[in-house]
């Protein structure tokens, strides 16, 4: 399994949910690849703002190096707006969008 | 991203045989021993950093006008001005405050020329080093691909002997904390 899919909103949204009912759909965070960041730094700053164990923080990591971006987090958008500013304020390249 | 020091001549300021700082622990906290004349250059980063952080955005976007400044407060959404202008209201001052508090926590910890600087907050000095790599980073346009330089004999060459003497730096430190 791919980290990518373990990090896939959960499917308990009613089924029917459409384009009309966005506000119910969750957002996420991704954290794109650049070229100064330090693998071990990204590593570290997965675990300390997310609590991932060494083992998620770094196929986290790898993700993001090799598939140039990750999704690290996932839900209301309040939520994600907070994980961006914390992986800003810890120079990783974040963006928030809504899933899907 | 980087994948560390293992290349010849990362971490080496000015020559390849030229010292560098060392990390050692001692009584549960972290040292960094400095020589030459590396404090000095740390603290023009750190200033250099911190001036850019008191500058204000361009009034017709709300971005920052500097490419610098726009890599250190990015955009939060790519393609979204709505979503980015937002996040800009909502997080942009704090971010500022929090990142010249980080470069005055390590500012006050660095000693007056050589000698021991205490780390008494690991992860400030990571997110400060990490913002002075991003800020040159930027003006050297580095890419996955660039190499520590063979010599130093021209003003680029120079800087990029500092930017990877600050990545040997925050990866001797990141290595510590990850233990």
């Amino acid at each position: 399994m791919t980290v990518g899919s373990t990090l896939a909103p959960e499917q308990t949204a009613d089924p029917v949910v459409n384009e009309g009912h966005d506000a119910l759909r969750p957002w996420i965070t991704i954290v794109w690849n650049d070229p100064v960041n330090l693998m071990s730094y990204v590593t570290y700053v997965f675990q300390q703002l997310f609590g991932y164990d060494r083992e998620k923080a770094t196929s986290l990591m790898l993700d993001v190096h090799h598939k140039g971006k990750a999704v690290v987090s996932h839900g209301a958008r309040e939520r994600m707006e907070h994980d961006v500013a914390r992986l800003h304020g810890a120079g990783l390249w974040a963006t928030l969008q809504r899933d899907g | 991203m980087w994948p560390g020091c293992t290349v010849p001549g990362c971490g080496r300021p000015f020559s390849a045989t030229a010292e560098v700082a060392t990390l050692t622990e001692l009584d549960g906290r972290l040292h960094l021993d400095f020589v030459g004349t590396e404090v000095e250059l740390l603290r023009n980063l750190l200033v250099r950093v911190s001036d850019l952080l008191a500058e204000d955005a361009d009034p017709a976007t709300g971005a920052p006008a500097d490419p610098v400044l726009a890599r250190l407060l990015p955009d939060a959404h790519r393609d979204d001005p709505v979503v980015a202008a937002t996040q800009r209201e909502l997080t942009e001052a704090g971010l500022r405050e929090d990142k010249r508090a980080d470069i005055g926590a390590v500012m006050a910890a660095l000693p007056a020329e050589t000698g021991s600087a205490v780390i008494v907050d690991p992860d400030a000095w990571l997110r400060a080093l990490n913002d002075m790599r991003l800020m040159l980073g930027v003006e050297l346009g580095i890419t996955e691909d660039t190499e520590p330089p063979r010599s130093v004999s021209d003003p680029r060459e120079l800087q990029l002997a500092v930017y990877f003497w600050l990545t040997h730096l925050q990866d001797r430190l990141v290595e510590a904390v990850l233990g």
